[in-house]
Parts: structure tokens; sequence; C-alpha cells
């Protein structure tokens, strides 16, 4: 798989469920992570850039992953998808 | 047998393989784990490790933990928004910590006389931005520039084969979740964060080859001033 798809199981379809729990827990970690942030960043003034720099990726990411951006959900494997790891596992 | 050589070791199942393997060839072996003080934590599950090999080894492994919380935020967390901003991507957090790892481990291995250095890299893993073939291949020539040999054992055996290994020698080997084993080695924090997409959706990781060629190539000067202070020579 080397230098092909960036993983094994990347590009290839997840079902709904696993979509929105995933989502869901998602969204949690990085909401957690970015209260956490915010308070120490208020103690330790050093992390005010990684705190912002979170914000920003977050922010991007949950973009992204509300979007189906480079997500496939519920469908088949998209053509452009590994050859060689396509329907292995 | 050649007299040592050091291995970046977490204590999961790739670097504890590579730690066993480098037996056959090297009579000591220094394992190095490292810190960044940036949401790594755990570091209990590398030391059961590293007992669990000196019980099969007895007086063959070194292990040494540091710190590079200072070189990390020098190196990468200094410029983490710019570099965000440039590169598009937060693969910087993971390759940034990684280099400084790297960078560690030269100063260690300049230190203790060791020309021979290491690490658990797998091509099976290379969805894992410091574990593709190119950030390897670049890791290669920064130890080069200090005369140490980097070489990565365990790159080309398959993931089902290590675990067998480590299942038969006895080994701890965690819970299995999905295809990999949790709790049996530090975790963080940041790289969950990054690596959520592809685990959680199997969203390709955001780190194009180019994209990290020129992020390594922008902080190989400053690595090697970090080597460099630290170890009073010049690079090659």
């Amino acid at each position: 798989m080397a230098g092909c798809c960036g993983g094994k199981n990347a590009g290839k379809p997840i079902g709904r469920g696993r979509y929105l729990a995933g989502l869901a827990f998602f969204a949690t970690y990085h909401s957690v992570v970015h209260v956490a942030l915010s308070g120490a960043a208020v103690v330790a003034p050093r992390l005010v850039s990684v705190r912002d720099f979170h914000g920003h990726y977050f922010r991007h990411l949950l973009r992204e992953a509300m979007a189906c951006d480079g997500i496939t959900v519920g469908a088949g494997a998209p053509e452009d998808t590994c050859r060689i790891e396509a329907g292995q596992d | 047998m050649s007299s040592q050589a050091a291995l970046m070791f977490s204590g999961g199942v790739d670097s504890t393989v590579a730690a066993v393997k480098l037996l056959d060839d090297f009579e000591r072996i220094h394992l190095l784990t490292f810190a960044n003080g940036y949401g790594h934590y755990a570091f209990g599950r590398t030391r059961r490790r590293v007992r669990e090999l000196d019980e099969r080894y007895p007086g063959r492994f070194v292990h040494f933990e540091a710190s590079i919380k200072t070189m990390f935020e020098a190196v990468c967390l200094s410029s983490i928004k710019e570099d965000y901003a440039r590169y598009g991507s937060a693969f910087m957090w993971c390759m940034g910590c990684k280099l400084c790892m790297h960078a560690r481990s030269i100063i260690y291995c300049h230190q203790n006389g060791i020309e021979k250095m290491s690490d658990g890299s797998a091509s099976d893993s290379d969805e894992m931005v410091e574990q593709m073939l190119l950030s390897v291949s670049m890791v290669y020539w920064l130890y080069d520039s200090w005369g140490i040999e980097y070489f990565v054992p365990v790159y080309h055996i398959g993931r089902d084969e290590k675990r067998q290994f480590l299942r038969d020698g006895g080994y701890h080997l965690g819970i299995p979740v999905l295809d990999r084993y949790l709790g049996i080695q530090p975790s963080c924090i940041p790289g969950e964060l990054y690596y959520l997409p592809y685990i959680l959706f199997n969203k390709t990781p955001g780190h194009e080859e180019e994209t990290v060629a020129r992020y390594i190539a922008s902080k190989r000067e400053q690595l090697h001033g970090v080597i460099r202070a630290a170890i009073g020579k010049e690079a090659i």
C-alpha cells in the first residue's frame, strides 16, 4: 500500500450509522480538547497559539466531515480507491 | 556482532519486534523514549514492555527516557499557525514531533558513541505521516549528516507476522480494537485528533508527499542547529 492510498482503509465506504456515531464522537472529543485548551491558555499564555491552531483545524475538519468531503457514506467503493487494497480487509 | 545500536521505542508492536530483531546483530540495544509535553501520556506502558524485554534478555537493553518539550516548542509550535496556513493540514504536529525525537536521538547517539539508529517504522502504517517512505528516507539523510546510520528493521514485515512474533514470545498484546492493539504504548491526544477522520470515517489523512517533503526540508537547518548546540560539533 505504500504510497498508494494513505492507509489500507482510506476511501472505503462506511455505513450511515458509523458516520453519525463517528461525527458525534469526533465533535465531542475535539470540543472537550478545545475547552481544556482554552482554560489552560488562560493560565499558560504560551498555549494561546496551540488553542488557536486547534480551533482552526477543528472547524476545518468539522466542515469537511459534515459535507462528507473525502468520506463515502453507504455507497460502493469509489473508482479512485486503491485497487490493490480494494476488497481486502 | 557489533557492540551497540539505538532504537526509538514506544513498546508497541513494531518497536518491540524491532528491539528483539536487533538482538541478532547487536550486543546492547539502547531503547529511546521521548515525550513532547503536549498530550503524550501513559508512559508506564513503555516501561512495562521494557521489563518484559529485560526478563527475557537480561542486560541487553538500556532504557532512556527524555523530554523533547523545549525542542518541540522551538521547532514545531513556534510556527504552528503559520505552518498550518502554509501547508493546509495539521500533519506538522506529528511530523514536527517525530523530527524532534530524531534530533534528540542523534544527540543521544553522539553522547554515547552509537553509530546505528533505528525505529519501528513500518510500511503497513504508512498512513502515518512519519512512517511514509518519503519521511523515512528524508530522516535517513538527517542521521547521515551526523555520521549515524539510520535503518528500519521491521519496515517490510507485515503486521500479522509481527503480532504472531509477540504472541509466540508471550508478550502482552493489549486490547484488540479494529485492526490495532490498544494499551501497549503511550498515547498522544493531538495524534489521535489528527488521525480521527481516518479512523472514524476512512478519510485519507491530509498529507501529500510533496507537502511533507517541503515541511521536513524547511525544518532541516533548525534541527541541525539544535543538534549542533547540544553536542558542540558541526554536521558532516
